[in-house]
């Protein structure tokens, strides 16, 4: 299998031993990571081993206490400027989806660009049945999160998301909670965003998705990366002990 | 219908074992639930022989039905019914029989009390009239026994449903033996609800009726129809365009059909944006009807209207935030202009008072507080468009007029409005400067209108606090650090220390004064307090202490509270009605509980839709606007219903402070030379007016919360 | 990140997010300041215009330490009521009257809490039952008692009920035990006597075996499996102990108390005043008891029966006239005890012949026999004195005597609180029964639980979860509520704060010992039941 080299432009992630603690228990331990322009990162790892407290510290979900973390040219420090700044540019997709259940499909997706990139209704209403209509459910565009099913609500989470146009789109676990029928229209979707171009950071445990779309593997344990591949590399030919017993585990059950 | 039945042997050997031997005490209860019910019965039968046996009759005749259904295996619905619900066990055989027996005897009693022995008269005693022996002609009196210096009464009048309880009393005057003496007396009255001759007074309560519901405002009658008709027309006007004008959609039709910006955009139909405005308006029109309102207050509304109007058009009808950034300029101007101008900016402060939950202070009224309710708009686009993006370094908002010019062209409306002062507006329309006669509330209004009005006001007015002291004893904001709270509060206690302590320990007279005397060890306490339990967070710290404490009081001494204090924490010389002490307390304990209601639903919502609104971007404020409050605030409606029925039924308690609620003009209503000693009747109304308002009220939050629940969906 | 030079560093640190937060805490603490500063301002200037006279001391100074110097002075007004039979005047201090009254709040919330967790837990499993008619009734009661106000549930229940019952009389000739009247509920009670202290003792060792035998057999169960029948063997053993205490203590009390008899009337002990006065009437021991309703149907006229039923004298409220009055009842033969104001009055009537026997203390009649002019007429006889004597209720001119009483205004704050209260208990019991989810009662079926079992084992410390912290809230609402005792007239503290402000004229002192008196008490009772609360939980762990 040949991978696809991309033609990489600029950092847009760069993190530099990251560390971060919950009270006495170390959960990120110097994290160095850089991701550039239109780079598809997949992080891989058992539960518990700090991913997805990795990935939330990129858009400040929760603060790092130790390190630097520089998104497009910005650093997060605790300057709320920079905060707001950098929440901007970030787009997030939860693996609860997190909708909000009293809006609409429609107000989900226009709330943070009328509100936040100030557009007006028009505008931002347009943009959002764009990618609506991107993701596959412009129909659905007037019902309640409530009314629809857990692939299409994830579905919708992303045309959030893009709707801010965002530099980077992280992915926490997106398909976890879904359905196995509902799992492959949002990696579908996925599959498309990487095609285009878009900066991504995805924590995952769709090996295929991983195999097929990343351009890199950040394989994390006990809050360090312990191997950093290419898939080709990362699926056959490990490098680490440890990668090797977490493969043989997940591939053979 | 018939249920099917598995074949089955009836078996007396297992029937006993299973009824009365199942555990060593159920042969005794049972014997003593036998002893029990025989005994009642028999005195039942005694009291109430006909109703009892019928009573037992239908119990055999029932639960001979059911076992015979049940042996032949062939229950209709009813018997099935009656084998499941009432005759389960041999004790609820006995037990059903028990509850029957009992509740007849309740409904009896109750009948005759209120119906058969009642009188509905509500003509007061009349005077005696003196009649000469030689005209006396009364039919069944006998004037040899009145002459032999017995008295005889006889009843007064008959109405439709019993004797009544008067009666007339002939007696020889003993001062003048020519002459009789007929007056007017109770039989009945006074006596209690069980004895056997009582019956009701309904008479006091048909008299009274006018007091029990609004007392003296009932002199300004035509304000009060007013009042009701408003409301009325305004559910009229809903019902109309809920139904007709402008029938919402279903949400659970399907609206599968593409949605396309601008022409299928969900913005409100004019009728509904005016039937939001109307409300919203209602009660400022109401409560000016009730107190009385200067010429100045009238055109405080109108100025109010508009900017309410305006307001509702922008956000309501045209669904725009309102980010206008030239607005801002404008009110950032108007803010300073404000702070240059004193009159002006003392409106603002006071204004800023009672949006504090002041209730109305001193000589501010509620539509002024309208007035300035619209300055405090301008003064948040003002924080909104100008001071937030500088804070956050966020986009600046374009150029751009459009929404804002009617904002705009509402605020110079007031501002012209406001310059009709009461002298310029008599100049001109050559009318009185008092339009409607203000009345003292104290004086004025009672009854079940001070009770409704005292709940409407503390709700509404406790919301805002309500919310404010729940996101505050929930906020999570960094506090002040330790390094700066232990050296400030150990100066101010050394300060103090050196001050104050000596001098109070030279001259104590106890060791408890001298223990006193070290008093600044306190602030010392305090800030150890603050550090270890709110991490420094003072504002957490003055919310939970404050709701708290009224949580930890009685009802009965925030009133008092209220009363004393109220007046001595305003600025010397400022006149205060009870009424308006009143309603402050109850805000403040309204305020404190509802805290802990919108504490709990925003415990309630899930940590994903805070992280969901942090990560797209939204400040703040708005994601509590639109995400936090909208779910939270909806959560806890039931309870802030309940809440409400709460209030109305403590207003029971402010006639300890004089005011004329229910209670007060029912206990007074014993008072009266009419109705001496009448209590239990216009109790008894009390109780159906509170049980039935407040079960309406509960049966309508549980129909809100199903609603509610759809939406959410 | 760019460098920042020196003053746009320091403006940077301005938008930290922590710095921020301080300056936030910072403006709300001015602000909070500002507003209390106010507040006090405007308070100091209030009582300036009001006088000086609130904080005046004794020597005419004015300090505010003098606040509550005017509590040490005579109160001068009535408690109509105390608790646990503390003694109050109206020249006791304020100080007094208001502690009197803190007892009266403590004693109706603390038998309130008692009275409505029993009413609620009733109410709550009654909701739930089988019986369509019983589930009805319950729901009814919480209905009605939830939809309507406190107060007017009081007002009903002291004016239109208790203040309409009928008079004493009437109320004597209705019935015989418990006597419900205007002036309040009579009923009968039980009087320790001084012998009590020996039982109680023996009850005490009795309770703590239990507690041992409980413990030990328990630990034992868990060690070697099997029942061992504690739930028999600890109530055993302190029943063992009350009988054994209850006949030590009868020995203990022998000749405590005796009576003083005339030889002449040829009474010589309890055991033949019976004969002695069936003799007096001529009839048989048997015929004792018709002898009332002989009087009653006129065949006995009052002369006769006067003289010849037994007549004794004792002081009113003694052990002694307790003691005789139960024994003679038991003998149910024809007597009167004329109770007087003490023991000398007692001796006098006897001296001046007044009555057969006088009752009271061996040492007084020691003492007084030996002044009688004719000492050796007389001789001394014991009466049994058992440890509980059982009190009645009886009329005695204009009101009644023995038995234990209730005010009509205890009884209507007490029974208003207590129906109110037990209504949202009731509530809140049922949804924690509900709360237990019926796959538990299944899983505790399936492993073979007998239904005690699951009870004890599965529901009860599930369902008390569930029920603990909104009962916390009822009881606070109890405690808070019975300040409403003052619709009632009932003397609770908040009543007689109110006379003392009234009085006084003192509203801020008072209105402080107000508040810090009711957040004490919800302290303690929250921090008993979160106390409380922790045990449950680690119970259920």
């Amino acid at each position: 299998m040949t991978v696809v080299e991309k033609e990489l432009g600029p950092e847009m992630v760069v993190c530099k031993d990251v560390n971060k603690w919950y009270g006495d228990f170390h959960v990120l331990k110097g994290i160095d990571v850089t991701v550039r322009e239109g780079e598809v990162i997949v992080i891989l790892g058992p539960s518990g081993s700090g991913k997805s407290t990795f990935i939330r510290c990129i858009n400040r979900l929760e603060e790092h206490q130790q390190g630097q973390i520089v998104v497009d040219g910005t650093e997060l420090t605790h300057d709320i400027r920079n905060i707001q700044e950098i929440r901007r540019e970030v787009g997030m997709v939860f693996q609860q989806f997190n909708l909000f259940p009293h809006l609409t499909v429609i107000d989900n997706v226009t709330l943070a660009p009328i509100n936040v990139r100030k557009w007006s209704r028009e505008k931002a209403e347009e943009v959002a049945m764009r990618w609506l209509d991107r993701v596959g459910i412009p129909e659905q565009a007037q019902k309640y999160p409530g009314q629809l099913s857990g692939g299409q609500q994830q579905r919708v989470a992303i045309a959030r998301a893009l709707a801010m146009e965002p530099k980077i789109l992280l992915f926490d676990e997106p398909t976890s909670a879904l359905d196995p029928e509902m799992i492959k229209e949002v990696l579908d979707v996925m599959r498309d965003l990487a095609k285009q171009g878009y900066t991504i950071m995805a924590v995952t445990h769709e090996m295929g998705f991983a195999q097929s779309v990343a351009d890199r593997i950040l394989f994390f344990d006990e809050g360090k990366i312990v191997e950093e591949n290419t898939p080709a590399n990362f699926f056959t030919n490990p490098k680490e002990e440890r990668t090797k017993l977490f493969l043989s585990q997940i591939l053979n059950h | 219908m018939t249920v099917t039945q598995p074949p089955r042997r009836f078996n007396l050997g297992m029937f006993i074992r299973e009824y009365f031997f199942s555990s060593w005490f159920s042969p005794f209860w049972l014997a003593f639930l036998a002893y029990v019910t025989v005994r009642f019965t028999i005195n039942r039968l005694a009291v109430a022989p006909i109703a009892t046996i019928i009573i037992l009759l239908i119990w055999i005749g029932t639960l001979g039905w059911m076992i015979n259904a049940d042996m032949s295996r062939n229950h209709n619905s009813r018997t099935y019914w009656l084998k499941e619900n009432m005759y389960n066990s041999v004790t609820n055989v006995l037990v059903s029989l028990l509850i029957v027996l009992m509740l007849s005897g309740i409904v009896i009693q109750l009948w005759n009390y209120g119906v058969v022995r009642a009188s509905w008269t509500d003509v007061p005693l009349g005077i005696d009239e003196r009649i000469p022996v030689d005209e006396f002609n009364v039919e069944g009196v006998d004037l040899a026994l009145l002459e032999a210096g017995e008295s005889v009464s006889i009843p007064f009048e008959q109405n439709g449903l019993g004797t009544d309880i008067r009666e007339y009393k002939y007696k020889i005057d003993s001062a003048n033996p020519d002459v009789v003496i007929r007056s007017e007396e109770y039989i009945y009255l006074g006596r209690n609800l069980f004895g056997d001759e009582a019956g009701a007074n309904w008479g006091a309560v048909r008299d009274n009726f006018a007091n029990l519901m609004v007392f003296r405002f009932k002199e300004y009658s035509p304000r009060l129809w007013a009042a009701l008709a408003i409301i009325a027309a305004l559910a009229v006007f809903s019902v109309l365009v809920t139904r007709v004008l402008d029938p919402e959609s279903n949400p659970d039709d399907d609206v599968d059909e593409i949605y396309v910006p601008g022409q299928n955009s969900q913005q409100l139909s004019i009728w509904r944006l005016l039937m939001n405005f109307l409300w919203l308006l209602s009660p400022f029109v109401i409560w000016k009807l009730l107190l009385g309102s200067t010429m100045s207050g009238m055109i405080n509304i109108i100025a109010g209207a508009i900017m309410l109007f305006v307001t509702l058009y922008i956000v309501l009808y045209r669904r725009q935030t309102i980010n206008v950034t030239l607005l801002g300029w404008i009110a950032s101007g108007w803010l300073i202009f404000g702070l240059l101008i004193a009159p002006l900016f003392s409106i603002a402060l006071r204004g800023l008072l009672q949006g504090a939950g002041m209730g109305v202070v001193g000589s501010i009224n509620l539509t002024t507080g309208l007035v300035i309710f619209g300055h405090i708009v301008f003064g948040l686009l003002f924080l909104y468009n100008f001071v937030l993006p500088f804070f956050n370094g966020g986009p600046r908002p374009e150029f751009k007029l459009g929404n804002g010019g009617w904002l705009i062209l509402a605020w110079l409306a007031v501002l012209a409005l406001r310059q009709f002062t009461p002298e310029i507006a008599q100049a001109i329309f050559f009318i009185d400067y008092e339009a409607i006669e203000v009345v003292d509330p104290d004086q004025t209004w009672g009854g079940l209108l001070l009770s409704v009005i005292i709940a409407l006001f503390a709700i509404v007015v406790s919301f805002p606090m309500g919310i404010l002291l729940a996101m505050g004893r929930r906020s999570e904001i960094n506090g002040v650090p330790w390094w700066l709270t232990y050296p400030l509060a150990g100066l101010a206690a050394i300060w103090f220390f050196a001050t104050s302590t000596p001098e109070l320990f030279a001259t104590s007279r106890n060791w408890f004064e001298s223990v006193l005397a070290f008093w600044p060890i306190v602030i010392i306490l305090l800030a150890f307090a603050l550090q270890r339990a709110f991490d420094g967070n003072v504002l957490a710290a003055f919310s939970t202490m404050f709701i708290e404490m009224v949580r930890g009081v009685p009802m009965i001494t925030i009133i008092f509270f209220a009363i004393i204090f109220v007046p001595l924490f305003l600025p010397p010389g400022t006149e205060i009605n009870q009424t308006w002490r009143v309603m402050a307390g109850f805000t403040f304990f309204s305020a404190a509980y509802l805290a802990e209601n919108v504490r709990g639903g925003l415990q309630a919502l899930s940590k994903g839709q805070y992280e969901a609104a942090d990560a797209v971007g939204l400040s703040g404020f708005q994601k509590y606007a639109y995400i936090i409050m909208p779910q939270a605030l909806r959560a806890v409606i039931p309870a802030i219903v309940g809440q409400f029925i709460g209030l109305f039924k403590d207003t029971s308690l402010v006639f300890l402070v004089g005011l004329f609620d229910l209670l007060a003009v029912a206990n007074n209503i014993s008072g009266q030379p009419d109705w001496i000693n009448v209590r239990t009747e216009p109790y008894l109304l009390l109780a159906v007016i509170f049980f039935f308002g407040s079960a309406i009220m509960a049966g309508y939050s549980r129909r809100l919360e199903a609603q509610l629940g759809v939406g959410e969906r | 990140m760019e460098s920042n030079s020196g003053i746009s560093n320091i403006f940077a640190k301005l938008f930290d997010i922590r710095v921020l937060g301080v300056i936030a805490q910072i403006v709300g603490a001015i602000v909070v300041a500002l507003t209390v500063s106010w507040f006090v301002g405007n308070v100091a200037g209030n009582l300036e215009s009001l006088g000086e006279a609130q904080f005046i001391c004794e020597d005419g100074t004015v300090a505010y330490r003098c606040a509550y110097d005017f509590m040490d002075s005579a109160a001068q007004f009535d408690v109509a009521e105390t608790s646990f039979g503390m003694s109050y005047d109206n020249s006791d201090s304020y100080w007094r009257a208001i502690g009197v009254a803190a007892v009266n709040t403590i004693r109706v919330t603390i038998i309130g809490c008692i009275l409505t967790t029993i009413l609620g837990t009733l109410v709550g499993i009654a909701r739930l039952s089988k019986n369509w008619l019983v589930a009805n009734v319950s729901k009814w009661y919480v209905d009605l008692f939830r939809n309507t106000p406190l107060v007017l549930q009081l007002v009903f229940i002291y004016f239109s009920f208790f203040l309409a019952l009928p008079s004493i009389k009437e109320a004597a000739e209705n019935s015989n035990y418990v006597f419900l009247s205007n002036r309040g509920i009579n009923y009968p009670s039980l009087v320790p006597t001084e012998s009590f202290r020996v039982l109680a003792i023996f009850i005490g060792l009795g309770l703590i075996l239990a507690y041992a035998i409980w413990l030990v057999l328990g630990r034992r169960e868990e060690r070697l499996g099997g029942t061992t029948n504690r739930a028999i063997w600890a109530p055993v053993s302190l029943l063992l102990f009350a009988v054994v205490g209850w006949f030590v203590a009868n020995a203990s009390a022998a000749g405590n108390q005796v009576m003083l008899v005339n030889n002449a009337s040829g009474i010589t002990g309890l055991d033949n005043v019976s004969q002695v006065v069936a003799d007096r009437f001529g009839v048989e021991i048997a015929d004792l008891g018709g002898i009332q309703a002989q009087v009653d149907a006129g065949d006995i006229d009052q002369k006769t029966f006067k003289d010849g039923r037994l007549n004794v004298c004792a002081a009113r409220g003694s052990l002694e006239a307790a003691n005789i009055d139960s024994e003679l009842r038991a003998l149910a033969i024809p007597y009167s005890i004329s109770r007087v104001k003490d023991a000398d009055k007692a001796f006098q009537d006897y001296a001046a012949g007044k009555c057969d026997v006088l009752a009271a203390e061996q040492g007084f009649i020691n003492e007084m026999s030996a002044t009688l002019e004719d000492a050796t007429s007389f001789s001394i006889v014991g009466i049994p004195e058992r440890p509980l004597r059982l009190s009645l209720a009886k009329l005695e001119g204009l009101n009644f005597a023995g038995g234990g009483k209730m005010t009509p205004e205890f009884a209507a704050i007490l029974i208003g609180l207590v129906l109110n209260t037990g209504a949202s208990v009731g509530e809140i019991v049922r949804a924690g029964i509900q709360a237990v989810s019926k796959g538990q009662t299944e899983a505790a079926r399936a492993i073979g639980l007998s239904e005690g079992q699951r009870l004890r084992l599965v529901v009860l410390p599930q369902a008390l979860r569930v029920i603990i912290p909104p009962l916390t809230s009822s009881y606070l609402n109890l405690a808070k509520n019975s300040t409403l005792a003052q619709i009632v007239a009932f003397p609770d503290f908040w009543t007689v704060i109110f006379t003392t402000i009234n009085q006084s004229g003192r509203a801020m002192q008072g209105m402080l010992l107000t508040m810090l008196f009711y957040l004490t008490l919800s302290l303690i009772i929250s921090a008993f039941l979160n106390w409380y609360n922790q045990r449950v939980k680690l119970v259920e762990r």
